[in-house]
């Protein structure tokens, strides 16, 4: 294990230890220093602390400013950043870790026999909204995860602990409220993301001219690696699944679906989104200009385009039919 | 109508006077109960009991003609009619297979309110698959699950395990989703640049479930040509070997017709402060009981679930009973006029409404 994990029940003993009264955290020559660090953890992403012993009195001080600010978006806030923050660590781990965290810490039943799996009831308690129960393998009541699965059912399990972490409302040292309640206006509540529009099934008429050219140079083998990186997360921004996505790469010379489908789930799970087209131009990747500025607005806009052109030519076929028949009626 | 309300009500008491030792659900102690009478099924609710005697005494002495259990359990059970303020620890996981449910072609031969021999052999069909599914990819034992007749149109399957307890709405969604096939089969069947992808046969869980469900209609499917060879391209998950006119959309009505799914009710399962009528009582809209299922190959609720006796009751007969077979005995078909019956068809036709005492 290499970094800091304050979440642990280790860490908890290890706070205790240090026989921390919170009357004097603030003058602490040392531990003082935490308040500002706690405080600026809520509103953004700091730099974990090298030494697990600040750490684990930055994760409590912040829990506690949690406490006093009241709000359940910053709650929720911190603990889906923070969260995912540790997610992102616990990939670098091993899989033994993972498997140890999942059973000692969160008390999980994970399995290890043939392959990986945990119980179907942990899974869809903390599985992440892209993991269905339709779509994995599920026998005696145990869910096959990759490493990385389980590493977001962890994410989720590890939210929770930090929700729960924090104190309920109640009187804290004045130098502590101080600090939370001028935290209080910077807190910004993100907005809700809009839901991502999903297709069944990719037109490739509607594809902008520099996912087309990127798909040319795919199947030359030519593509390099930031076309790599438009394309599958243009493809997941449609809403496209692993299998879907992983058909359009076969079309490589160079296809490796072990390779392929790794980028794919590194991709999704990092949550990368498509570059818009002002990016895509500095990679040189945008052969001409398109009515949107962006790769994903710019398919449904030629989607919706090709789709009125049909619909335009069938009313007109239909409307010369209409006028033939009107004709022979005539005769 | 009053006055056969009146005797069914005097039977129940009979009968509870007398109630053996019955099924109780764990930890009587935290469940909510409700009670219903024979006009309404929940009357009174928000009942709690310190102990298993509390709750049989007062079974007893009131009679109800329904009785309903939490499947949550609660720290303060009676308290308050807010589910906040009783404060849940977790909730069993229930499964209901309802004869409304399983659209089957008789229900068009007969009253809504009746249930015929193939209402019956259907209803235990559906929860026979439920049995193989929670045993095969849940892993429940039969010692986990829990069935009894519902005592009128239907069978409730029920798991206490620890495990299931903390499940919320949104899984427990997920599962009936599952099992229905309520599901996206836009990510199940894809259509990528004309070519047709789907799920293997070897595969577990539900993507093998399906695609099994369609070779094994496939097999037998007139309609198609060459039917070994489009099963062993589906089984290899080449969904685009189906014939010509055979898109993604097509494909996918034909899995909702084909594949296997359990019409369980949704609004059961994922309501974690249902109440859910007490095995082993008696139902008051057919006086049967909701017996707990042992041998479930054996079972018939027509056989099993009447509690009263033969003694003879004239009855006014107000609307037509089709023919059926009660305790190994044929009745009816009944046209509107008098009927004498043994006491306990009398009950069973005075609770579902088709007499009244004469």
């Amino acid at each position: 294990m290499s970094k800091n994990y304050p979440f642990l029940a280790s860490e908890k003993q290890r706070l205790k230890e240090l026989d921390l009264k919170l009357d004097h955290v603030a003058d602490h020559p040392l531990y003082g220093q935490m308040l500002d660090r706690a405080a600026l953890d809520i509103t953004s992403k700091v730099e974990e602390e090298g030494d697990p012993e600040l750490a684990v009195v930055r994760f409590t001080l912040a829990k506690i400013f949690l406490s006093i600010i009241d709000s359940p978006e910053a709650k929720e806030q911190y603990a889906e950043r923070k969260s995912r923050e540790w997610r992102d660590e616990l990939e670098a781990e091993g899989v033994t870790f993972l498997i140890k965290l999942a059973r000692e810490e969160f008390a999980m039943d994970v399995k290890t026999e043939d392959s990986l799996r945990i119980h179907f009831t942990d899974f869809l308690k903390y599985k992440p909204e892209f993991l269905r129960l339709s779509q994995v393998d599920l026998l005696d009541g145990y869910v096959q995860v990759s490493k990385t699965q389980l590493s977001w059912v962890l994410k989720e399990r590890i939210k929770k602990a930090i929700l729960e972490g924090i104190p309920k409302k109640q009187k804290f040292p004045e130098s502590l409220e101080k600090k939370a309640m001028g935290l209080k206006g910077k807190v910004r509540v993100a907005k809700p993301q809009r839901e991502r529009p999903r297709i069944s099934r990719l037109d490739m008429g509607a594809l902008p001219p520099c996912i087309s050219g990127i798909i040319s140079s795919l199947e030359g083998g030519t593509a390099n690696h930031n076309a790599h990186f438009v394309l599958v997360t243009f493809l997941h921004g449609l809403g496209l699944d692993e299998a879907s996505i992983l058909e359009v790469f076969r079309r490589s010379p160079k296809f490796k679906e072990r390779i392929a489908r790794y980028q794919i789930q590194f991709s999704k799970e990092r949550g990368y989104t498509c570059p818009g087209c002002e990016s895509i131009k500095g990679y040189g990747l945008c052969p001409s200009d398109c009515p949107r500025r962006h790769p994903v607005s710019n398919y449904f806009y030629f989607l919706r385009a090709n789709r009125s052109k049909r619909g335009a030519k069938s009313e007109n076929k239909a409307g010369q039919d209409t006028a033939k028949n009107d004709q022979s009626g005539n005769r | 109508m009053l006055k056969t309300r009146i005797w069914l009500k005097r039977l129940f008491q009979r009968y509870y006077s007398r109630m053996g030792p019955i099924y109780l659900p764990a930890d009587v102690h935290r469940r909510e109960f409700g009670f219903g009478s024979f006009s309404k099924k929940i009357t009174i609710r928000h009942r709690s009991f310190p102990d298993e005697r509390a709750l049989l005494d007062y079974i007893k002495k009131e009679a109800p003609a329904h009785c309903n259990h939490s499947i949550a359990r609660y720290r303060f059970p009676g308290e308050g009619n807010q589910m906040e303020e009783k404060e849940r620890l977790g909730s069993d996981l229930i499964f209901d297979i309802d004869v409304g449910d399983l659209n089957l072609p008789c229900a068009k031969d007969h009253p809504s309110n009746w249930v015929c021999e193939e209402c019956f052999a259907g209803l235990k069909r559906e929860i026979v698959k439920l049995r193989q599914f929670l045993r095969r990819d849940f892993g429940f034992g039969d010692d986990d699950m829990t069935i009894n007749f519902s005592g009128s149109r239907g069978y409730h399957l029920r798991i206490q395990d620890a495990r299931v307890q903390g499940l919320e709405e949104a899984a427990r969604k997920e599962l009936v989703g599952y099992l229905t096939l309520d599901i996206d089969l836009d990510e199940i069947i894809r259509e990528i640049d004309g070519r047709i992808f789907g799920p293997k046969a070897e595969e577990n869980g539900l993507r093998g479930r399906i695609a099994k469900g369609v070779i094994e209609e496939v097999l037998v499917d007139d309609n198609i040509q060459n039917r070994e060879h489009l099963a062993e391209q589906i089984r290899q998950g080449n969904w685009g070997a189906f014939p010509k006119g055979f898109g993604p959309k097509k494909i996918k009505k034909y899995i909702m017709r084909t594949a296997v799914n359990i019409p369980v009710d949704a609004k059961v399962t994922t309501d974690m402060s249902h109440l859910i009528r007490m095995a082993d009582t008696l139902h008051g809209g057919s006086s049967l009981k909701a017996k707990v299922v042992g041998d479930l190959d054996g079972f018939h609720p027509l056989e099993e679930c009447f509690v009263f006796g033969d003694s003879k009751v004239k009855m006014d007969v107000i609307q037509p009973v089709p023919k059926f077979r009660a305790k190994g005995q044929e009745f009816g078909p009944f046209e509107e006029g008098k009927v004498e019956l043994p006491e306990f068809v009398a009950a069973y036709l005075g609770a579902k409404g088709f007499c009244v005492v004469g």
